[in-house]
C-alpha cells in the first residue's frame, strides 16, 4: 500500500492543496466478439486517483483480478497473453484535456476527453479516449468504452485461435470515486 | 466389399474399437476442460490460513517477499468487513477486510457463481473467506473468493 500510495501521489505531484477523488473497486472490462466466440472479463479492483484540481487521472489494476467464467480461459490469458507473473499491472497515466468544461460543483455528467499513456504486457503507448464524468451527491462516476488492440501491446495470438480471439476488444471502464480523506 | 483380410480379423476390430472410443474419451475430456469453470474452493485446502490483519502485515513488511511467497494459492482469511461495493452490472460483488485502524487491506471479488446473499456481507462484520491470491495494489487483492459460512 505504500509502494503503491507514494507511486499514484508521485505520478499526480504532490500538491497538498488538491482535491483528490479515489477509487479501490473500480470497474474495468472487456469484451472480444468472433463468429466463433464471444469472451468476457471482468476486474472489479481496478485502483484509480483522480485530482479534480487539475484533471489528472491515475488507473492501475492487477492482470490476475481479470474473472474469466471459464477457468481454462482465465489461465490462457494469465499465462500465454497477458503473461501476468512477468507483467502483474496494468496502468494508464493521464489527464482531463477539457477540465473547463467540467463544473465539479454542479451535479451532471460531463464529456471529457481523457489523454496518457497505456502500459500493458511491457507496453507503453499513447492513448486519447473519450468518455463522461458524472459529478454526483457523494461522488464523481468516470466511465469510458474503447477499442484496443492486442497486437499493439506486443500480445502474440497464435494463429489456431486466431479465428476466436476478436483483433479489435472493446474496453468498458467505470469507477465511483469518493473523495480522499486524508 | 473388397476389403483386406485382415480387416475382418477379431484383433483388427478390437484394435478399431479402442481407437475410436481414445478418439470419443479425447473429444469429450477437451469439452471438459474448455468448459470447466474455477477449482470450487469450498472443496480446495487452503495453502495458507490466517487473518486478513496478519495477510496484511506481510505485504507491508515485505511486498516482494510475501507476492513470491503467495504467488497464485489459495488463501482463506477471517477478517472485519470494511467496505462493501457491487459492480456495473452486479455481476460481481467486492468486500475489503480492514482493522479500523489500518490504512488499508484485504480487497477480495466474488464472481457471479458464488456471490454471496448482501444480508451475509455487512461493514462491521467478521467473516471467512477462501480466495486466489493476485498481487497488491493499495490492499492485497484476493480473486474468485467464497464465503465459508459460521466460521
Amino acid at each position: 500500500m505504500k509502494n503503491i500510495l507514494i507511486l499514484l501521489f508521485l505520478a499526480l505531484g504532490l500538491n497538498l492543496n488538491a482535491q483528490k477523488f479515489i477509487a479501490k473497486n473500480g470497474f474495468a472490462g472487456f469484451y472480444s466478439h468472433t463468429s466463433m466466440e464471444d469472451i468476457k472479463a471482468d476486474n472489479n479492483q481496478v485502483n484509480s486517483i483522480l485530482d479534480t484540481s487539475n484533471g489528472e487521472i491515475v488507473f492501475l489494476m492487477l492482470n490476475k483480478s481479470f474473472h474469466f467464467d471459464r477457468a481454462l480461459m482465465e489461465e490462457h490469458f494469465n499465462e500465454n497473453y497477458m503473461e501476468s507473473e512477468k507483467f502483474p499491472k496494468s496502468t494508464f497515466k493521464g489527464r482531463i484535456s477539457n477540465l473547463s468544461d467540467v463544473n465539479f460543483n454542479k451535479p451532471g455528467v460531463y464529456k471529457v476527453t481523457v489523454e496518457g499513456k497505456m502500459n500493458m504486457h511491457g507496453v507503453e503507448k499513447d492513448f486519447t479516449t473519450e468518455g463522461t464524468l458524472e459529478v454526483q451527491a457523494d461522488g464523481i462516476v468516470a466511465k469510458a468504452t474503447f477499442p484496443i488492440k492486442p497486437e499493439d501491446y506486443g500480445i502474440a495470438i497464435p494463429g489456431i485461435v486466431r479465428d476466436k480471439i476478436a483483433s479489435e476488444m472493446t474496453v468498458n471502464v467505470n469507477v465511483k470515486y469518493t473523495l480522499m480523506n486524508r | 466389399m473388397n476389403c483386406p483380410a485382415f480387416v475382418k480379423t477379431k484383433g483388427f476390430r478390437i484394435l478399431a474399437a479402442l481407437v475410436l472410443l481414445t478418439i470419443v474419451s479425447a473429444v469429450i475430456y477437451a469439452l471438459y476442460l474448455f468448459n470447466l469453470r474455477h477449482d470450487d474452493l469450498y472443496t480446495v485446502k487452503p495453502a495458507f490460513v490466517l487473518t486478513a490483519s496478519g495477510l496484511y502485515d506481510e505485504f507491508e513488511a515485505n511486498e516482494a517477499a510475501a507476492t513470491a511467497k503467495y504467488s497464485s494459492r489459495v488463501i482463506e482469511i477471517k477478517g472485519t468487513i470494511a467496505e462493501v461495493s457491487y459492480s456495473p452490472s452486479d455481476s460481481t460483488v467486492s468486500i475489503i477486510l480492514r482493522d479500523s485502524d489500518a490504512p488499508a487491506g484485504v480487497n477480495c471479488t466474488f464472481s457471479t457463481d458464488n456471490k454471496p446473499k448482501p444480508s451475509l456481507l455487512k461493514v462491521g462484520e467478521t467473516i471467512t473467506l477462501r480466495g486466489e491470491f493476485s498481487g497488491m495494489l493499495i490492499d492485497v487483492a484476493l480473486n474468485n473468493c467464497v464465503l465459508l459460512p459460521g466460521k
